[in-house]
Formats: structure tokens, C-alpha cells, sequence
């Protein structure tokens, strides 16, 4: 995998009645990333190697970084149908998706209600729907720290994990955590995690190409989890990685940008 | 100058060890609970807070927590109301209810009328927003932690101060027809306390309120 810095930009915009914080950057056709509940943490491997063929745009979700809150916000689907208007005014219609865990339920909603407003869609060890097998690891009941240490399978032998997260936070990333544990709090505090009616109305997503990516490992949201997906998509495809925990954009770069790359390409 | 008698009825058992002084861990389970420690623990309090009726005191403060050997009562609106019928004199004051774990306040404000009422009017109904482990019990989701405090604290007022029956549309609690049979023997309502040790803008809000 190439790993040429590709240089990105930030800029607030007006989107759907708010400010909305974007980081944007890379060549070619727009891939939209939604992030997770860790937020976005920086420019990593990945995104520079998915930056040499497509333009990266990664929205800072509502009360992240310096996007405005939405007050009115009560849930998942609340987020979902403002992205959806938001997208409209960012011009991105018909664009490819890749929403990683809490970012990748976001994406199911959104899929779900809008299937026309994407081109592809990719979900990474998303939450939303309940796992048949295990449960999604609480966040709540334990620090940050330690979160990250569940979401590898190997964070010591990983080295941008380390990179990342392998010293004490610092007062940013602490303060960038607790914003997104907040949206994270309100979208998933009850069910855990997730919401029963998704797998029911994730039929619609059939018409939509859909790629699944799991770590065979991940520990945050249960393989089965993936596989509960994979059965509500008709038509969907899971590929899931070795060695390999919550976080194959992380922990299996290199696979990941090719599994996905070729995909998208498809 | 009011006098109260206070304690956080710790769990106190030779047995395992726990003598209440565990107040953060989250992995204490339950299975160490005794029962038959817990009868005797209780009525101790309780014959405790009687005796302090008894010789003087001018209030009897309870409050509450959960899951935990720091604090037995999980629900100090059972202690009030034994307290509303066993005592004669003091005060009573809860320090507090919970307002944001209550989905359903009413049930709260019902509750509280009646312990006012069976005292005679000696209650005092304080109010307060929890710690981490009351959100965590009882999955309260904290991120509405204060606009739920709010509510149900102004929703609380309206239901025993307003005759029935109204309707409720909030933001967090929604009822179609308020008409609580029980009303409180103080007028307007209750005192309320609002015991508040961290934050800023819960004392501000406080002073607002007076």
C-alpha cells in the first residue's frame, strides 16, 4: 500500500440549518467516510491510500469537532434523515459509503431510508443490529483506554494503534472523546447499541451494492453482528479479516484498502 | 439550627467483609447479599431513626443509592413512608429522589403525596440528578441527565399543585391525562431540597428556583 501523504483540508460549511465541520482530501470521485464513536482520529494510512482514488469526505458528526449540535436530535434515525438532507446540500448524491462501527449503523439508517442517495455501501464491524451471538461491548462501563485495548486484537503490534493510542491521551483527544461519547450516548444509550427494527428494514438496502468488512476477532461488535447483516442485505457481500479486531481500517490497513478499493471499483 | 439524624445505612456483615465502605466499585455482585443481614439491618435503621424521632430530633434524613454495600436503601421512598406512619414529630427529609431515572414522574409525585399526607405534612421532598452508577442502574441516559431533572422536577409541581385533570406534552414525559387522587397535605407543596455538592449550574439553577 502506498502511504504518500495526500494533503486535506478542514472547512465549516452550512448544512441542513447547521455548521457543519468536514475534512476533506484526495483526487477523484467523492467517498464518503462516516466516523465512529471514537471520532475521526486524524489523517491514517488508510485514508491516504483511499485519498490516491477518490476525494475523502469526512464529516465531523453534529456536537464533534466544531459542528453545531442538533437539539432536537433523539436518536439514530433523527441523525439519519439530517444527514441525508445535509448530503443534498454538500452535493453528494449517488456517492459511495464507508461507515465503520457506530458510524456504520449511521450508514444502515441512512441506506435503509434513502438507498438512491448512494452508490455503494461499505459497512466496517457496524453496530445497530443486536448480535444473535454475544454482545456489543459497553463503552460506558469502562474508560477510553481501555475501549481502544478491546478494539484490537494485537493494539501493541499494530503500530499506527500505537501510534494513536499507545501513550496517555492528550488533553485534545480527550476532549474530542467526550463530544463524541455524548452523540454516542444519545444515539445508542438504550437499546445498547443498536435498534431491533433495523433488520427489518434493511431489505430496501437490496438494491445498493453492499460490502461488509468484519475483524474475525473484534470484540466491540460480535462477528455475528456481521453476519445478522449479511442476511438483512439480500445480495450483500462479507469479507472478514484475520487476525483482526474492531478496527480493519487499523489493525489490517493494507487488506482493508485493498478489499474495499476493489469494490468500490467493481 | 435543624438537627437531623443521617446515615447512609451501610451494609455491615462480618460474614464477607463488606462493611459498607465500597462506595465506587461496580463488580461487587449481588450474590454476597444476605438476607437474613439485610432483615437485621433494616429494621435497625429503622428502630434508629424512630429513636431519634423519639428523643428529639428535628428531622430524619434518607437518602439513597444503588447497587451497592455503601448505601442499603435502593428505594428511600419505602424508608419515608415507614417513617410517615412510625413516627410522630420530625421532619422527613429525602435527600433525594432521583428525578432522571423516573420514566414515569408521576408515579414519583404520587408516591411523595402520600408520604406527605400520612405524615401529617411532615415531609421534605428533595431532588437531585444522581452520580454514574444511579445512570448506569437504572440505563438513565445521561446525556439528558439535567433536561430530565428539569422536567420532571417542573412536571412535579404542576401534578400537585394544579388541579387535574391536564395534559403533559414535554420533551422527555408525555401524559394525556394528569389527575393524581392524592394531593399533598402541605400547600402549596412540599419543601423542596435540592442537595447539590459538584455542580455549578445545578446551584444556579437552584437559586433561580427559590
Amino acid at each position: 500500500m502506498a502511504t504518500s501523504s495526500v494533503p486535506w483540508t478542514e472547512e465549516l460549511v452550512e448544512a441542513a440549518g447547521i455548521k457543519l465541520h468536514i475534512i476533506k482530501g484526495g483526487t477523484g470521485q467523492p467517498l464518503l467516510l462516516l466516523h465512529d464513536e471514537m471520532g475521526h482520529p486524524g489523517w491514517l494510512r488508510y485514508h491516504a491510500a483511499l485519498a490516491q482514488h477518490y476525494t475523502l469526505y469526512i464529516p465531523l458528526h453534529p456536537g464533534c469537532g466544531q459542528s453545531n449540535r442538533l437539539d432536537w436530535m433523539m436518536n439514530v434515525r433523527d441523525l439519519a434523515f439530517w444527514y441525508l438532507d445535509a448530503l443534498d446540500a454538500l452535493g453528494l448524491v449517488r456517492v459511495p459509503v464507508i461507515g465503520g462501527s457506530l458510524g456504520g449503523w449511521l450508514a444502515a439508517e441512512m441506506a435503509a431510508m434513502c438507498p438512491q442517495q448512494f452508490k455503494r455501501l461499505v459497512l466496517v464491524g457496524a453496530m445497530g443490529v443486536r448480535p444473535p451471538v454475544g454482545d456489543i461491548f459497553d463503552m460506558f462501563l469502562v474508560v477510553s483506554r481501555e475501549y481502544l485495548r478491546a478494539s484490537f486484537t494485537d493494539s501493541a503490534g499494530t503500530a499506527e494503534a500505537q501510534q494513536l493510542y499507545g501513550s496517555d491521551p492528550t488533553p485534545e483527544q480527550t476532549e474530542a472523546w467526550e463530544s463524541v461519547h455524548e452523540l454516542a450516548s444519545l444515539l445508542g444509550w438504550r437499546p445498547y447499541m443498536h435498534d431491533p427494527a433495523l433488520p427489518h428494514v434493511l431489505r430496501r438496502v437490496r438494491k445498493l451494492p453492499t460490502l461488509i468488512v468484519w475483524g474475525r476477532q473484534d470484540a466491540i461488535v460480535p462477528l455475528s453482528a456481521g453476519e445478522a447483516y449479511h442476511r438483512a442485505i439480500p445480495g450483500s457481500r462479507l469479507v472478514v479479516l484475520d487476525h483482526c479486531g474492531h478496527r480493519p481500517e487499523i489493525e489490517q490497513a493494507d487488506e482493508f484498502v485493498r478489499v474495499v478499493h476493489e469494490f468500490l471499483q467493481d | 439550627m435543624l438537627i437531623g439524624h443521617f446515615t447512609e445505612q451501610p451494609w455491615q456483615d462480618n460474614t464477607t467483609g463488606l462493611m459498607g465502605t465500597q462506595s465506587l466499585d461496580l463488580s461487587i455482585s449481588n450474590g454476597m447479599y444476605d438476607p437474613q443481614v439485610g432483615a437485621q439491618l433494616y429494621n435497625r435503621y429503622l428502630d434508629e431513626k424512630i429513636y431519634a424521632d423519639q428523643i428529639g430530633f428535628d428531622a430524619l434524613m434518607l437518602n439513597e443509592h444503588y447497587s451497592t454495600p455503601f448505601c442499603m436503601q435502593g428505594v428511600t421512598n419505602v424508608g419515608a413512608s415507614i417513617l410517615a406512619r412510625e413516627t410522630k414529630q420530625a421532619k422527613i427529609i429525602i435527600l433525594g429522589n432521583i428525578l432522571p431515572i423516573w420514566n414515569d414522574p408521576l408515579w414519583l409525585a404520587e408516591q411523595l403525596a402520600m408520604i406527605d399526607i400520612i405524615s401529617y405534612g411532615r415531609l421534605v421532598s428533595g431532588f437531585v440528578r444522581g452520580g454514574g452508577r444511579e445512570s448506569v442502574s437504572h440505563n438513565a441516559p445521561p446525556h439528558f441527565n439535567r433536561e430530565r431533572f428539569e422536567e420532571a422536577h417542573d412536571f412535579i409541581i404542576k401534578a400537585w399543585t394544579t388541579p387535574g385533570p391536564f395534559r403533559w406534552e414535554g420533551k422527555h414525559y408525555h401524559y394525556r391525562y394528569v389527575n393524581p387522587w392524592a394531593r399533598p397535605l402541605q400547600q402549596p407543596h412540599p419543601p423542596i431540597w435540592i442537595p447539590s455538592t459538584v455542580s455549578v449550574e445545578t446551584v444556579q439553577w437552584t437559586a433561580r428556583h427559590r
